[in-house]
C-alpha cells in the first residue's frame, strides 16, 4: 500500500422544525435527505459490514442534522413522509399499469420506498443511534460539526467562536456516547487562532481547502498530501482537488452521465394537481415527490426531451465509475508516492447529501468503491486517526484562512446579497455575552431565558442562511429565519435587562427552537 | 442548486424570462425574485412538448404555483441602526475588506469638539501591516464613508496582511480624533509561500489516560532543514521515520 484514502462525508442541514405548521416546504429537507441520503447510506455500511468487507469512511453529522433526526415531532413526520411515498407508489402501480417504460420504474420506486420504510421502522425512526452502532464496529469514523454550522471567519467574539465548538462537542458526545476525535469546521472555514480552539476541544484534526495548506506559512514541506500541525498542535488535512473533482463537477464528474436519474424530472410536477395534489404541499404548492422517471439522457436535452431511467444501467454505471474512480486513486498514489518521501494522504470530502439526494446513484457508487477498494493494493482506505497514528510527526505550519466555498475564502458569505446580517449577529455576540456576565446568579427562569438566547444566537449564526442568500435558492424564509432568531434574541435580552422574563412566552419558544436541551448559557461567560 | 438556470438573472432579466414564457405582464410584475424563480422552475419541469417515448400519463402542466402562504413567528423588521458605536472588519477575500461601521451623531459631535474641529468628517482609518523581507511595513489611508452608519468593501490590495479599522473624525487639517475600532483580522494570503529551510516539526501523540491528544517537545531537537519533494534528504527522512517509500523515488 503506497498510501492512504481518507473518504469524508459531511452530513448537515440547517435546523427547521415548525411545530406551529402541519406541513411545512422546507421542512422537507430533512424528508428528503433522509430518505435519499441517510438511509441508503445505513443499507451501504451494513452491506459492507454484512460481506466483511474492510473499509473506512469518515461522516461529519453536525449537531442541527442530528437534533433533528432525533426530535419526536421531526421523526413522526418522517415517517408520514415515507408512508406518502409509499402509497403514492401503490397509486403510480395502478395508473402506470401495462405501460413498458414506466410500470417497471413505478415497481422499482414503490419497492424501494417500502424498504426504506420498514428500515426506518426497524431502527425505531432512531438514524442517529443507527449509524453510533456502526461506529462501534469499527469501519465508520464520525466526526462533528461546528454548533449550528456556525462559518468562523464572520464570528466576532470568542466567546461565539468557542461557543460553537463546545456546543458541537457536548452534542456529539450526547448523541454518540463518546467525544469526538475530529470535526468538520463549516464550510470548511478556517480564520486565525480556530486549530487553538479546536485544540482546547481536545479535538485532533479538522479539514481546510487544498489552499488552506497550499497557501498555510510557513509552506509545507511535503505539500497537500501529508497533514499540517498548527502550533496548537490541531492538524489540519487539505482537500483533494483531483479526486474531488471527479465527482464534484457539474460538467466532468461522474453525476452527470447520460444514464444517471435525473434530479429535476419529478412526478409533482409531471402530473395533474389532482392527481399528485395530496402528495404536494396542501396549498398546491409542486414540490419534489422522489419519483423521477427519466435520466439524464445529455447534458444540453431540455426536460421535456428526457428519456426513461433504467436502474439497471444506472448501476452499471455507478460500478464503472467506481472502478475508474479506484484506478484514478491508484495512479494517484503511485505518482504521489514517487514525489513524496513519505506516505501520501488523499482526502477525499464531499457533501453526503450529494449521495442519494442529488446524484441518486451515489451511494451505489460508494458502495463499489468501498468494494474494489477492498480488493486492491495500491492504497488504503484510512481515517484521519489513522493516519495520524501511522506518521505522529508532521511539520508546523500557520492554516491560510479559506474555505471550499466558490473563490476558496468567504465570499459566498460575505456578499452584497448578505452582508447585511453581520452588524445583528456581531451585536447579539456582544449582547450574549454581557448578559452572562450580568446575570451571574440567575434565577431559574432567567436561566432558562439566557439558554433560550444562546439557542436563539447560535440558530442566527448558521451559515446556511447567507448560502441561501447567496444562491438565491429560498431567500424570503433565510432573511426570514435570520429576523425572527434575532428578534427572539433581542426579546429576551430586552426582558433579562428588564427583569421581567414572560414566562409563557419562553415557554412556547423553547418548545419550538428545542436544539440542544442540555445547553449552558455560561459557554458565553 | 436545483434552479441554477435561472438563480443567474437579476430581476430585469427573470421579468423578461417569464415574459418570453408566457406568463402575464400583470403577473409577472407582481411576483418578486423568489416567486418569478419558483414560477419559472415550475414551467420549466413541466413538459413543454410530448416526444414519442414521453409518457403518455404526463396529462397536464401546473398552474402557476402560488408563492408560499407564510407566516414566521416572533418575526421583526431589525433595527436600521442600534444608536451605538460600531466597527468591524471580515476579509472577503485576499485583496477586499468588508467594513460595517455605526456613529451615532452625539459620539461624532463630541469628537469634533475633542479635536476643536467642527468640520472634522466622519472617516474609516485602515491601518495595514505588511511583513515584507525587509521588515514590517505599516500603511495608513482614510476613506470618508459618507454616511453615519453602513457597510461597504474597501480594496486592501495586500494579501496576508494584517488590518485593523478605526472609525474617527479627521479635521480639514488631518487630525484623526478615533470613537472605535475594529478588531485585527488577517487577510487571507493569494500564493503559496516561498521555500523556506526553517521547517518545523511536530510530534503529536495521545495521551494515554485522558485520551487527548499531547504535544511532545519538537521531536528529536530537529527543526531547522529542508524535506522538499524532490530534494530529499535520506537521513532526516530515516531518522524521522519517514523511510517508508521506494529509494528510487528519492534523490539526496
Amino acid at each position: 500500500m503506497s498510501g492512504d484514502v481518507c473518504l469524508v462525508l459531511h452530513a448537515h442541514l440547517p435546523f427547521v422544525r415548525h411545530p406551529e405548521h402541519k406541513y411545512h416546504l422546507e421542512e422537507n429537507w430533512l424528508f428528503e435527505a433522509t430518505v435519499a441520503t441517510y438511509l441508503p447510506m445505513l443499507e451501504v455500511l451494513r452491506g459492507l459490514l454484512r460481506d466483511q468487507v474492510p473499509h473506512r469512511l469518515t461522516m461529519s453529522m453536525s449537531p442541527p442534522l442530528c437534533s433533528m433526526l432525533r426530535d419526536d415531532l421531526l421523526k413522526t413526520r418522517t415517517a408520514a413522509y415515507l408512508d406518502r411515498l409509499v402509497v403514492l407508489g401503490e397509486r403510480e402501480l395502478e395508473r402506470t399499469a401495462g405501460d413498458p417504460a414506466f410500470a417497471p420504474l413505478a415497481h422499482f420506486y414503490h419497492d424501494r420506498f417500502r424498504r426504506l420504510r420498514g428500515l426506518y421502522d426497524s431502527i425505531g425512526g432512531d438514524v442517529v443511534r443507527a449509524y453510533s452502532e456502526l461506529q462501534e464496529q469499527g469501519s465508520l469514523e464520525i466526526i462533528t460539526v461546528g454548533g449550528t454550522h456556525g462559518f468562523q471567519p464572520v464570528l466576532r467574539e470568542a466567546t461565539s467562536r468557542r461557543a460553537q465548538l463546545e456546543v458541537a462537542c457536548d452534542s456529539y458526545a450526547r448523541c454518540f456516547g463518546r467525544p469526538p476525535r475530529g470535526i468538520w469546521l463549516p464550510e470548511c472555514g478556517y480564520a486565525e487562532g480556530v486549530d487553538q480552539l479546536v485544540a482546547d476541544a481536545g479535538l485532533r484534526y479538522f479539514f481546510v481547502d487544498a489552499h488552506g495548506v497550499g497557501f498555510a506559512r510557513p509552506r509545507p514541506p511535503l505539500g497537500l498530501h501529508a497533514p499540517i500541525y498548527t502550533h496548537s498542535g490541531a492538524a489540519a488535512f487539505a482537500r483533494d482537488t483531483e479526486s474531488g473533482k471527479q465527482v464534484w463537477s457539474s460538467k466532468e464528474g461522474y453525476p452527470g452521465d447520460a444514464a444517471y436519474r435525473d434530479f429535476y424530472r419529478d412526478l409533482g410536477f409531471d402530473l395533474p394537481l389532482d392527481v399528485i395534489g395530496p402528495f404536494v404541499h396542501p396549498d398546491g404548492i409542486r414540490v419534489h415527490t422522489g419519483y423521477k422517471y427519466f435520466r439524464v439522457t445529455g447534458g444540453d436535452v431540455d426536460l421535456a426531451h428526457k428519456q426513461p431511467y433504467d436502474p439497471g444501467l444506472a448501476a452499471q454505471r455507478a460500478d464503472e465509475h467506481a472502478a475508474h474512480f479506484v484506478a484514478a486513486r491508484g495512479d494517484q498514489m503511485d505518482t504521489l508516492s514517487h514525489q513524496l518521501p513519505r506516505r501520501p494522504v488523499v482526502v477525499s470530502p464531499y457533501d453526503a447529501e450529494l449521495y442519494g439526494h442529488w446524484w441518486f446513484e451515489g451511494p451505489t457508487f460508494l458502495d463499489r468503491v468501498m468494494r474494489r477498494a477492498a480488493e486492491q493494493q495500491r492504497f488504503r482506505l484510512a481515517t484521519c486517526p489513522e493516519v495520524l497514528d501511522h506518521d505522529p510527526v508532521q511539520a508546523v505550519a500557520d492554516p491560510c484562512p479559506s474555505s471550499w466555498g466558490d473563490g476558496g475564502f468567504a465570499g459566498v458569505w460575505i456578499d452584497g446579497s448578505n452582508d447585511w446580517i453581520y452588524r445583528h449577529v456581531h451585536r447579539a455576540e456582544t449582547r450574549m455575552h454581557d448578559l452572562v456576565r450580568k446575570h451571574p446568579h440567575p434565577t431559574d427562569l432567567e436561566r432558562r431565558a439566557l439558554n433560550q438566547a444562546g439557542r436563539e444566537l447560535l440558530l442566527l449564526q448558521s451559515s446556511d442562511w447567507a448560502f441561501i442568500m447567496k444562491t438565491a435558492t429560498a431567500v424570503r424564509y433565510a432573511c426570514d429565519r435570520v429576523k425572527a432568531h434575532l428578534s427572539r434574541f433581542r426579546r429576551l435580552d430586552r426582558e433579562l435587562v428588564a427583569g421581567q422574563v414572560d414566562a409563557e412566552w419562553l415557554a412556547d419558544l423553547e418548545s419550538r427552537d428545542n436544539l440542544f436541551p442540555e445547553l449552558d448559557h455560561r459557554l458565553w461567560s | 442548486m436545483d434552479r441554477a438556470d435561472v438563480l443567474l438573472l437579476d430581476l430585469p432579466a427573470l421579468r423578461a424570462r417569464a415574459l418570453s414564457a408566457g406568463l402575464s405582464e400583470d403577473l409577472v410584475n407582481h411576483l418578486d425574485r423568489d416567486a418569478l424563480i419558483e414560477e419559472l422552475r415550475g414551467r420549466a419541469a413541466a413538459p413543454r412538448s410530448q416526444s414519442g417515448s414521453s409518457p403518455s400519463f404526463v396529462t397536464s402542466t401546473s398552474p402557476p404555483a402560488a408563492a408560499e402562504p407564510w407566516t414566521m413567528l416572533d418575526l421583526e423588521e431589525p433595527p436600521e441602526t442600534y444608536d451605538e458605536l460600531a466597527c468591524e472588519a471580515l476579509p472577503r477575500d485576499p485583496r477586499w475588506l468588508f467594513v460595517y461601521w455605526e456613529a451615532p451623531e452625539r459620539d461624532i459631535a463630541e469628537a469634533r469638539q475633542r479635536l476643536g474641529s467642527p468640520d472634522a468628517r466622519l472617516t474609516l482609518r485602515l491601518f495595514v501591516l505588511v511583513t515584507a523581507p525587509d521588515g514590517i511595513k505599516r500603511h495608513l489611508r482614510d476613506v470618508e464613508p459618507g454616511w453615519a452608519h453602513g457597510r461597504r468593501y474597501l480594496e486592501i490590495g495586500r494579501p496576508g496582511a494584517q488590518v485593523r479599522v478605526a472609525l474617527g473624525v479627521r479635521s480639514p487639517e488631518g487630525l484623526f480624533a478615533p470613537l472605535c475600532e475594529s478588531q485585527a483580522v488577517r487577510m487571507p494570503w493569494s500564493e503559496a509561500g516561498a521555500p523556506t529551510s526553517e521547517n518545523q516539526w511536530l510530534e503529536v501523540r495521545l495521551d494515554g489516560a485522558s485520551g487527548r491528544p499531547r504535544l511532545l517537545s519538537w521531536p528529536r531537537g530537529i527543526t531547522k532543514g529542508t524535506i522538499q519533494v524532490g530534494s530529499v534528504l535520506p537521513d532526516w527522512l530515516k531518522h524521522l521515520g519517514f523511510d517508508n517509500t521506494p529509494s528510487s523515488s528519492r534523490r539526496a
